[in-house]
């Protein structure tokens, strides 16, 4: 009886099995970056803004504090986005023919809010509380990033559960005093330990489901 | 076992030929029979049914089924411990008898083998059905993810989809490997091109030789050994889903053995089912002879004997440990709405099988053919009125209710079989339905034992 399969099979045969090996290893490895890549995260992402609003110029150039626009950081959930009349109460009197100002005019005469884009997007099923965060402590930067070296505003963190719980495990390194919680740049507490007692954190509580997920 | 009775398991002039030629042209032949053709289309239609309601369930949801508080798990889980009790028997018949060599374990041990492998995937497919999002499914692996999430040890749904799945691919790689020398034969006798290279592709380059018998011996007897903690390890964790709640009726440390000699009761009643099946519908009824069938219905005897003693010791317990909710449960077993599922159990589970003391049912192909389809009647009403009962009155009066099954429950449980006969019948086209390896070793036992007694 003739032999069913060349020779050669023998070698396709292993170079198969290998590769199916290889596929499986290559797969494993592309699904791990790909998940934790920008592509999938979103970090370092830039939304087109109705207006092209600069913090660098603002934060880093003016001094302007982040409370001035985002009023109710330490009161709600919600940070707040300015309205057009925060925007007026200089740009009534400054670069008021600005080109690049139009929309900003336009929603003051027309009486119609300006529709800035969210940056830093949180899944529905998560419960975020601004004001828990910054009375207890975190600056805006340990998740915004150096926003006054932002020209425009972009993703600064992964934004995934990892990066929460990373945190949530161990608060102290990005604790600060309450006076400099709007600062950027600010240099590390000398002493964390006595910030998580001053702001009476229980990290024991942090990492429950309920604690986000209610 | 006696040499007699060795000797009575093969019929006289069976040679490695005529015996290899038999079987293989089951396979090879280029018509198949009628009868195989209409069960084929039966079950493929009813196959088809299946997968109409699992795109149902899961574009709709499992609201579909007859679930809900306080019945929560229904007939999902009901089918998913059926099923995998039936696989069972599978793997201690191939794995168990082998270890303990059994004489007559050859001429059954492929039929348990498939029907343990598709007995899982209805199992495996049934605990998916279940999920209320099935798409979430992959949380149960333990893999790095962007969210540190980790599965919760402490969830009897997760020791579930690791216990399924060390089945399934246990199982899976058991057959197949068994399968290797019988594959080889397939190819070495197909005449034509293609089936040669369907079976050589199969046979992964089988020679016969004498190094490849010393790799398959030493393989076997591990993966053997390997099976026999899974026989038991996996339905007594199916059995702790129900064991580690509270819950009375459930909440049982008799569960994983009774659990487990109630699934090796009904994978044997299967075995048998399925035996008494080939045997005529392929006209062996000279390798699959009636003291096969007597040696099946012993097995399920004894099962049935263990699975009994557990219903008396539930009983017994409730009295005993004088706790009124799991009286109140089993006094419901007996008189409440889900009654009749308990003395049907009572009757298929406890009554019917005591025919089996007798030789002469054992023996007959009829009797063991109505009894295997009245144990697995018995073991599925068992596990119905284990979920059913002890969830639908249980601590809080204002919370009971009574539940009932849809026809979606219905139609998923018939496609559920469709699909099982469906696989089984597209096996024994495509594989030898007995391992002509193995009945190769018992005939040349026979001839040894002759020799010597010359």
């Amino acid at each position: 009886m003739p032999q069913i399969f060349h020779p050669r099979v023998n070698g396709l045969t292993r170079i198969l099995l290998a590769g199916g090996a290889l596929a499986i290893v290559a797969f494993a490895c592309v699904a791990w970056f790909l998940n934790r890549s920008p592509y999938s995260t979103g970090q370092g992402a830039v939304p087109e803004q109705p207006v092209p609003f600069s913090h660098q110029h603002h934060v880093g150039g003016l001094g302007i504090d982040c409370r001035y626009c985002h009023t109710g950081v330490d009161r709600s959930r919600f940070a707040g986005l300015p309205d057009t009349h925060t925007c007026m109460s200089c740009h009534s009197q400054l670069w008021t023919e600005a080109q690049m100002l139009a929309p900003v005019r336009e929603s003051l005469k027309e009486d119609r809010p300006l529709r800035w884009m969210r940056v830093h997007r949180l899944p529905d099923f998560v419960y975020f509380d601004h004001r828990a965060h910054v009375t207890r402590g975190i600056g805006c930067e340990s998740c915004h990033g150096r926003v006054d070296r932002m020209p425009l505003m972009s993703q600064a963190a992964p934004m995934t559960m990892q990066w929460c719980l990373d945190c949530h495990r161990n608060p102290q390194k990005a604790l600060r005093a309450p006076d400099r919680i709007t600062a950027m740049g600010a240099p590390a507490a000398s002493d964390p330990n006595a910030l998580l007692r001053r702001y009476r954190i229980h990290t024991d509580r942090m990492t429950e489901c309920v604690t986000c997920h209610r | 076992m006696s040499q007699d009775t060795a000797e009575k398991l093969l019929p006289e002039g069976l040679t490695h030929g005529n015996m290899t030629g038999r079987i293989a042209d089951l396979v090879l032949a280029n018509r198949a029979r009628r009868r195989w053709w209409l069960a084929f289309a039966v079950s493929g239609v009813l196959a088809l049914l299946f997968v109409f309601c699992l795109v149902a369930v899961f574009s709709t949801g499992v609201g579909l089924f007859g679930i809900n508080i306080p019945v929560a798990w229904g007939f999902p889980i009901v089918n998913t411990i059926w099923w995998i009790g039936i696989a069972h028997a599978g793997t201690l018949i191939s794995a168990v008898l082998l270890l303990t060599r059994q004489p007559w374990r050859a001429p059954v041990a492929r039929l348990a083998e498939a029907m343990a492998m598709f007995a899982i995937v209805c199992a495996g497919i049934y605990a998916i059905a279940h999920l209320g999002r099935p798409q979430l499914m992959h949380y149960l692996l333990p893999y790095p993810n962007t969210q540190d999430l980790w599965p919760q040890w402490r969830s009897p749904l997760v020791w579930d989809f690791f216990a399924i799945s060390t089945y399934f691919i246990f199982t899976l790689g058991f057959l197949f490997f068994s399968l290797l020398p019988d594959f080889a034969t397939l190819r070495d006798r197909a005449r034509s091109r293609a089936l040669q290279i369907f079976y050589g592709l199969l046979a992964l380059g089988w020679r016969n030789s004498a190094q490849h018998w010393a790799r398959y011996e030493q393989v076997n007897r591990v993966l053997a050994a390997v099976a026999a903690p899974i026989v038991v390890s996996v339905t007594g964790i199916i059995s702790l889903d129900l064991a580690v709640s509270i819950v009375p009726g459930f909440h049982f440390t008799i569960f994983p053995p009774y659990f487990v000699a109630g699934a090796l009761f009904s994978g044997f009643a299967t075995v048998a089912l399925l035996a008494v099946i080939t045997r005529a519908m392929f006209g062996l009824r000279d390798l699959i002879t009636r003291r096969h069938l007597d040696y099946l219905g012993r097995m399920m005897l004894l099962f049935a004997l263990i699975v009994n003693y557990a219903y008396i010791q539930e009983i017994f317990t409730a009295w005993y440990s004088g706790d009124l909710y799991q009286r109140a449960v089993t006094i419901d077993r007996w008189t409440g709405p889900y009654a009749p599922a308990w003395w049907g159990m009572f009757v298929c589970n406890v009554l019917l099988v005591q025919l089996l003391w007798f030789k002469s049912v054992r023996r007959s192909s009829a009797a063991i053919f109505t009894l295997a389809i009245t144990s697995n009647i018995g073991m599925w009403l068992e596990r119905y009125q284990i979920l059913f009962t002890s969830m639908h009155a249980s601590f809080i009066p204002a919370t009971w209710d009574t539940v009932t099954p849809t026809a979606w429950d219905g139609l998923l449980a018939l496609g559920s079989l469709g699909l099982f006969v469906f696989f089984l019948l597209a096996f024994v086209r495509l594989a030898p339905v007995i391992s002509m390896h193995d009945m190769r070793s018992a005939i040349y036992k026979r001839e040894q034992q002759r020799e010597q007694t010359k």
